[in-house]
């Protein structure tokens, strides 16, 4: 027995191995030609049908015969065809299934077909089916598509039975279980994300037992960063479990330029416009009429049908002076730029628009208080409206996020470049301040706290240096807006932006936004500065100024030693007189011409000196001629 | 008619089938492997619960009766030396010596505890006179039912003691059995094979016991209550009977160990292709002992984020640590300046670790055997880093358990290789002689227990077979307390099929740390509802039962009032088992094999087992995968 070696195959046996295969193979190739046929002549038959069987009892991954097998089957139900026939077949297909399963677990085809079958059978078992892949997620815990089907089961479930609670619960417990194994598996924790929301549907659970619940959570979950900060999938679930404020989308103001006869309306965020904003005006009799015309955002390109902004204007048909115009704008009508903001959903914002007066070039624009309508003036519990597992009070909120701060901090404090941790604070932070209020002085140290943050950040997490330079830049901006209010004298101290209040103020000094030698990498809400005539924002590391486009009333804008490499969105500003944009990294001639074409403005100096297309060899006087062919009144510096 | 050898020239021969010795016959030469014993694994061995019993007798015989045994060269000795065909014939004597490695062996019988409304075993009568110590015929047949008479009250048990170890008339061993066995046979009244047996055992027990204390002068309160006891006791009996009939469902190590799952006894199995003949299961988890709790221990990061007794601020400190140690020789920076100082400095300084965390990071994770003011920095992070590398591996565990024991088992593994290299194996075979080269100072064969002289190139030995000429009698062995026990009920709930727990250093007035290994019936080491605990610790005090009752005490209930939640012993060895070395020369071609050391696992020996081998087979590998009988189909 022992001690002897392993003999080849002899030619013989090799041989008879390879007939045997050969013969295989023809016979498969026969049943596929012969179920193609019955394809081609549309034979939905029983024939037809034990053919797919055939075929993906062998090769499970062949779709075309899935497709074929799924119409088979619906040929077969249709007609009278009772539940219990209905039922009894798709069992019976779901038991083939299982039979397939075991040739390939990770087809997407049998997991397809499955779906299709509990989504057209009368009575699905769920809980099976869950028990199915719970082996499968046994073998290979992360296994993509036993956790995808887990979610859809789930997605099938609503929690108003107790058949579906306790199918809830079972899997609640289940991915607690996996998450005790390993508490990397995000997918299990996504799972959870899935069926805790499922969970507080239970009429079973009093308020008292959820808030239990959602605690024991955060405990989890702290549990998990704590013993592995680095893990990732704690995290992202303490974020979804924080959840985000929804900030929501808020008109800051309009005003009508009784010179050019046109409303400026101006949003917190870049909209796109899906129907024209109405715009009424009273009559003699006190009746609200609408007043024909068209919007435009001032950054867009008219040339393209989608047009998205910050500041809008409108244009009347009939040009004349109009008393006491309101514009409406409804949520439906526009879109938001990014998810993370929302609209208020089945509220109408109306804003009265305010006078400018005819001579009011020289002087500041005047904003009076009443433009904010009443229903903007939200109940500042319905802005808490994030898409919440458990609604919460405002205190709660703020009393969970202050203990969720204490505990990143007691982590940081043995773990200091911890950048999940970090980033995580300064997420706690910001959601603090955007619910407690916005120019609160605690908003401005959470602010300061968010931008040393940033900074370690950047330090730690070389690879992701930008995205925290941009959320470094967001906080300085939002710090230096509130400076500007709390400092000008006579600032009516109630208005804050979370009340959707315009910032007013009829002192000169409001006209002059000043904010160097900070590294900013972006403006994150232009139109803030619309009022905004001497600008600037020298010595940052911007790299695009055509947010310049949206202020309309600049004069003067020093943007040197930044890192904007072309010129853009100044083309319409007319009242620009100098734009300094000495030293940053415009790369070529053309780069800098093109911002130019189409200029409205009157005279202006442009400094274009010490950028790099400024070579040795640059053409002085070549390109003073080209830009005076594009732009009379523009008058560039070349020489330091 | 004795059956000799057909070849008496062999490559190697080895004595002894113990853990190392078994290794080695795995070297792929001609081997001729011999065992005095009747079972693999010598020193290593597991044993079932009546070759247990056979065991402690067999060495606790010599050791009561004859006192300790001193091997010092005597000229008398010397002079006695025979020759063999001109060469230096050294006699051995295998059970005296093997006797040396072992000391302060007891072992109790505890009642197995009844259900409240179960009939009780002795009833107490007053009523009845008091019979004389001959007159066992008075047994009360109308009491069938009971399997227990109840005609003898406790004071009359302490005069048959009495009588027992004073009187003239019984002086013989033999007598004294007899009158005890028919003492207790009057009692009991079921007459099954396991009850004959178990009143054998007791009364010889008794006997030889009362033999030893007759000769004594004063005889000790203490003594006279012991006897008295013993006599009464019929309910240990019973538990003896019901013990033997499962005799073979245990495998009770000599030895315990664990096997790290990364290490080098694993990768030897993975190599050599001998874990195809053996099964595993995995250590549950670990326990740690603090002022009258135990506590589970956060090995690994899975435990470290579901344990609950621990702080989230505690958590983070373990892991940074964990996460350091695993890795730490990337790290000098971390424990620069404290490679000389203590380990637990390096945790309390630089890691904040203080309290029970910190008994859990010495005792239960770097496993620290010995005193922790012992241990630098450098050794307890490569102790730490050895079990952390065994985390992950197989499980959420650091250990593997051998089923149906440890050392059997893995020994029996590395001789079927040798058998499959075609060595020839004699169990219950000794030997009389060893024969040394005068001129050369080598072994040059031996002399077997037929008289056949058998050569080889090499001897690996055992220490038991050495000739006792060898010893010195001043040798300083490293000693280990140790006890099997036999309980009813899990120590620990959740505890799996096996778990460790450990009492840190002066928790339960011990010196040194206390391991107890609890495996269970899913082990193949005990029938079902019965638990097997092992316990091991540094000695320290008088005997090994001083050394380790106290943590015994935390897990079992040792009193008269059972209680269903707490375990019950139903029997509980104690013993000293010592590493022997030997301080005086052998000749270079004899490898003596050492003995099992105090350690948890077998890594100290498998790499002993390795340099043994370099040395017979310089620049070889190390047993290399054998044939694989799986490939049979294949075979023409």
């Amino acid at each position: 027995m022992h001690g002897r070696k392993r003999a080849k195959p002899t030619a013989e046996v090799e041989k008879l191995r390879k007939e045997r295969e050969a013969s295989k193979i023809k016979e498969y190739n026969g049943i596929v030609a012969a179920c193609f046929e019955k394809k081609t002549k549309c034979e939905y038959d029983k024939e037809a049908f034990i053919l797919t069987t055939k075929i993906l009892s062998q090769n499970p991954d062949f779709y075309t015969i899935w497709n074929f097998r799924r119409s088979v089957l619906l040929n077969e139900i249709s007609g009278d065809c009772s539940e219990e026939e209905k039922q009894q077949k798709f069992s019976s297909e779901l038991l083939f299934l299982q039979e397939v399963f075991r040739l390939n677990p990770k087809s997407y085809w049998i997991f397809n077909h499955r779906r299709w079958c509990l989504d057209n059978m009368p009575n699905p078992d769920w809980k099976n089916e869950l028990d199915l892949v719970c082996k499968m997620l046994d073998m290979d815990a992360r296994n993509f598509h036993g956790w995808g089907y887990r979610r859809y089961v789930i997605s099938k479930l609503s929690c108003i039975d107790s058949y579906a609670v306790n199918i809830c619960k079972t899997e609640f417990d289940f991915t607690t279980t996996k998450i005790n194994q390993n508490f990397s598996n995000y997918s299990a924790w996504h799972q959870r994300s899935k069926l805790l929301p499922k969970l507080m549907e239970d009429k079973e659970l009093d308020d008292q037992r959820k808030k239990n619940l959602i605690d024991q959570e955060f405990e989890l979950v702290k549990s998990a960063f704590y013993t592995d900060p680095d893990d990732q999938s704690a995290w992202l679930y303490h974020w979804w479990l924080i959840g985000r404020e929804i900030r929501h989308i808020s008109v800051l103001g309009a005003y009508y330029d009784t010179q050019n006869f046109q409303i400026v309306l101006a949003f917190d965020d870049e909209v796109g416009m899906l129907t024209p904003f109405q715009v009424t005006c009273k009559d003699d009799t006190s009746q609200f009429n609408i007043v024909e015309g068209h919007w435009r955002s001032v950054s867009g390109d008219s040339d393209l049908d989608r047009m998205y902004g910050f500041v809008w204007i409108f244009t009347p048909n009939m040009k004349s002076t109009f008393t006491e115009l309101v514009v409406t704008v409804k949520p439906e009508w526009i879109v938001p730029s990014h998810s993370g903001v929302k609209l208020v959903r089945n509220i109408q914002m109306c804003c009265h628009v305010g006078q400018l007066p005819q001579q009011s070039q020289d002087k500041l624009i005047q904003m009076s208080p009443q433009i904010v309508t009443e229903n903007m003036k939200i109940d500042p519990s319905s802005l808490c409206s994030r898409e919440d597992i458990l609604p919460v009070t405002i205190q709660e909120r703020i009393n969970r996020l202050q203990s969720e701060i204490i505990t990143v901090k007691e982590l940081l404090e043995i773990e200091p470049e911890s950048k999940w941790s970090l980033q995580t604070l300064s997420i706690l932070l910001r959601e603090l301040k955007y619910i407690s209020g916005l120019n609160t002085e605690e908003a401005m140290n959470n602010d300061q706290e968010v931008i040393t943050i940033c900074d370690q950040l950047i330090n730690i997490d070389k690879l992701r240096t930008k995205r925290f330079e941009d959320l470094r830049s967001k906080a300085i901006f939002e710090t230096a807006i509130n400076n500007l209010i709390q400092t000008s004298p006579n600032a009516p101290q109630e208005i804050t932006f979370r009340d959707n209040k315009l910032l007013t103020s009829e002192k000169t000094q409001l006209s002059t936004f000043t904010l160097t030698s900070k590294n900013l990498t972006l403006i994150p809400t232009p139109s803030i500065l619309l009022y905004i005539r001497i600008l600037d924002l020298s010595h940052n590391k911007l790299t695009s100024i055509i947010f310049l486009s949206n202020l309309i009333h600049l004069q003067e804008v020093d943007i040197c030693n930044n890192c904007i490499s072309c010129i853009n969105g100044v083309n319409k500003l007319r009242f620009l007189r100098v734009l300094n944009v000495q030293s940053n990294l415009i790369e070529s001639w053309e780069a800098a011409k093109n911002g130019f074409v189409k200029w409205q403005g009157g005279e202006c100096r442009v400094n274009l000196s010490g950028n790099p297309f400024i070579d040795k060899n640059f053409e002085e006087t070549k390109w003073k001629i080209e830009m005076n062919e594009i732009a009379q009144n523009v008058n560039i510096t070349i020489k330091p | 008619m004795p059956q000799l050898l057909e070849v008496t020239e062999y490559d190697v021969i080895i004595l002894g089938t113990g853990y190392i010795e078994s290794i080695l016959a795995g070297i792929g030469k001609s081997v001729l492997h011999l065992d005095a014993n009747n079972f693999y694994g010598g020193n290593w061995s597991s044993l079932n619960f009546r070759e247990l019993l056979e065991w402690t007798r067999s060495i606790k015989e010599i050791i009561e009766i004859s006192g300790f045994v001193e091997f010092s060269v005597n000229k008398s000795n010397q002079e006695r030396q025979e020759r063999i065909e001109g060469k230096k014939a050294l006699m051995t004597n295998f059970t005296k010596v093997r006797q040396q490695a072992y000391s302060t062996i007891e072992y109790e019988i505890y009642p197995i505890p009844k259900q409240v409304d179960d009939i009780p075993l002795v009833e107490n009568d007053d009523s009845e006179t008091v019979p004389k110590v001959e007159s066992q015929e008075t047994l009360q047949d109308d009491e069938d039912d009971n399997m227990v008479d109840s005609a003898i009250t406790q004071p009359d048990y302490d005069a048959l003691a009495r009588f027992l170890l004073t009187s003239e008339e019984y002086e013989q061993n033999d007598t004294i059995t007899n009158v005890i066995t028919e003492q207790f046979k009057s009692k009991i009244l079921v007459r099954t094979r396991e009850n004959e047996e178990a009143i054998a055992i007791e009364s010889s027990r008794l006997a030889q016991l009362l033999q030893m204390h007759k000769n004594s002068e004063n005889i000790s309160e203490e003594t006279l209550r012991y006897v008295s006891t013993s006599l009464s006791n019929f309910e240990r009996i019973e538990t003896l009977a019901v013990l033997l009939k499962e005799s073979k469902r245990y495998c009770l190590d000599l030895a315990p160990k664990l096997v790290p799952c990364r290490g080098e006894l694993i990768e030897l199995l993975i190599n050599s292709g001998v874990a195809k003949y053996l099964e595993f299961k995995a250590m549950d988890k670990t326990y740690i002992y603090s002022v009258d709790a135990f506590d589970k221990v956060p090995c690994s990061k899975e435990d470290v984020f579901t344990n609950q007794s621990i702080s989230l601020v505690e958590k983070r400190k373990l892991m940074r640590f964990l996460t350091f140690a695993l890795d730490y020789t990337n790290f000098p920076d971390t424990y620069k300046g404290y490679e000389e100082k203590l380990f637990v400095t390096l945790l309390t300084e630089k890691f904040k670790i203080d309290g029970k965390l910190l008994m859990a990071v010495l005792y239960a994770i770097a496993l620290i055997r010995t005193d922790a003011n012992n241990v630098n920095t450098i050794q307890g992070l490569e102790k730490t880093q050895r079990y952390l590398r065994s985390l992950g591996r197989y499980g959420n565990t650091a250990f593997l358990v051998g089923l149906y024991g440890c050392g059997s088992e893995i020994a029996q593994g590395f001789c079927r290789i040798c058998a499959v290299y075609g060595g020839i194996y004699m169990l219950d075979h000794s030997v009389k002689h060893l024969l040394i080269d005068e001129s050369s100072n080598k072994f040059a064969g031996l002399v077997d227990v037929n008289d056949q002289q058998i050569s080889s190139t090499f001897l690996v030995s055992s220490i038991d077979y050495l000739p006792p000429i060898f010893f010195k009698g001043n040798e300083c062995w490293e000693t280990t307390s140790r006890a099997i026990v036999i309980i009813d009920k899990f120590i620990h709930e959740e505890s799996g099929d096996a778990s460790l727990t450990i009492y840190p250093p002066e928790t339960v007035k011990n010196k040194y740390p206390i391991t107890v290994l609890q495996l269970s019936a899913g082990t193949q080491t005990c029938p079902e509802d019965r638990y097997v605990l092992y316990l091991s610790t540094k000695a320290n005090g008088q005997n090994a039962k001083e050394d380790l009752i106290n943590a015994l005490d935390k897990l079992i209930n040792f009193t008269i009032n059972k209680d269903k939640g707490i375990p019950n012993p139903l029997f509980a060895l104690f013993y000293r088992q010592k590493k022997r070395t030997i301080s005086s020369e052998v000749p270079e071609n004899i490898i003596l094999a050492g003995d099992p050391d105090s350690s948890l696992d077998f890594e100290e020996a498998t790499i002993q087992a390795k340099q043994f081998f370099e040395k017979m087979c310089p620049g070889e590998e190390f047993l290399p995968a054998g044939p694989d009988p799986d490939e049979e189909e294949f075979i023409v």
